[in-house]
């Protein structure tokens, strides 16, 4: 799975709980929140964004004499912007189509400026 | 002397394989330290490759905590340590790269290799009882 189909799996997946991207003052839309990679630096999000990783984490395990396990995992981050939060609802919704994935919580911090996000490792 | 007792000295080994334990995540403990201290994570800007200190806050907020019998946690109090540790974004949009280096030192620092090292020192301390 290629973080473009992972994209798309979870855009169709979380489409009625995504925020959305838009620019400059006049607020244009962008589209939904959900991308591969970091957004343009004009963007801004409302609601629950989702950035995917654009290459995916690859961790080689030795095995027995010269063989390996390659297990690449992709990272999806679930950011909370505003509120009502979907945070949890996404969650589970992702975690309950990828059963093997991980899920690691990053408390906001008003005084850090830290937005309420969670990060997701689904193996690819 | 026909009849005979064996007694399975467990108190002593058990507290050998239980020093080794402490032992060896205490090593473990400066791996994850050096992990931190280290010029090995990329960032957006220059100097990269760099360390995980800026104040130095993170780092000295490292508690390695021995429970016996069996186990034994290590933590960093502060605040941001997760978010350190996974990467976040913030408020204003901008993000900050994930320096995971607690999953990093555990994938490549060997700690079964560390203990049985350890193990068997200990074990060669434990003598016969009198």
């Amino acid at each position: 799975m290629t973080p473009a189909q992972l994209q798309v799996a979870l855009a169709a997946l979380l489409s009625d709980l995504l925020g959305e991207y838009t620019t400059g003052e006049q607020r244009i839309p962008r589209g939904p929140a959900i991308r591969v990679g970091e957004p343009p630096s004009d963007y801004r999000a409302t609601g629950l964004e989702v950035r995917i990783g654009g290459h995916p984490d690859m961790t080689n395990t030795p095995l027995y004499g010269t063989e390996s396990n390659l297990a690449e995992t992709l990272l999806v981050r679930l950011v909370q912007h505003g509120n009502p939060s979907n945070l949890t609802r996404a969650t589970r919704r992702v975690v309950r189509a990828y059963s093997d994935a991980s899920v690691t919580r990053i408390d906001g911090s008003e005084q850090l400026g830290i937005l309420d996000q969670v990060v997701i490792h689904i193996p690819s | 002397m026909p009849d005979f007792e064996v007694h399975f000295n467990t108190v002593q080994l058990l507290g050998a394989a239980q020093a080794a334990f402490k032992d060896a995540n205490m090593l473990l403990g400066i791996e994850l330290q050096k992990s931190i201290t280290k010029n090995r994570w990329s960032w957006p800007n220059e100097p990269s490759p760099r360390d995980i200190i800026d104040k130095g806050q993170l780092r000295d907020s490292y508690s390695p905590t021995p429970m016996p019998p069996d186990m034994y946690e290590h933590s960093w109090g502060t605040e941001y340590a997760m978010a350190v540790h996974e990467g976040a974004v913030f408020k204003d949009g901008h993000s900050m790269p994930s320096r995971p280096w607690v999953s990093a030192t555990l994938r490549e620092y060997d700690f079964a290799g560390a203990y049985s090292k350890l193990a068997k020192l200990e074990l060669a301390k434990v003598k016969d009882p009198p």
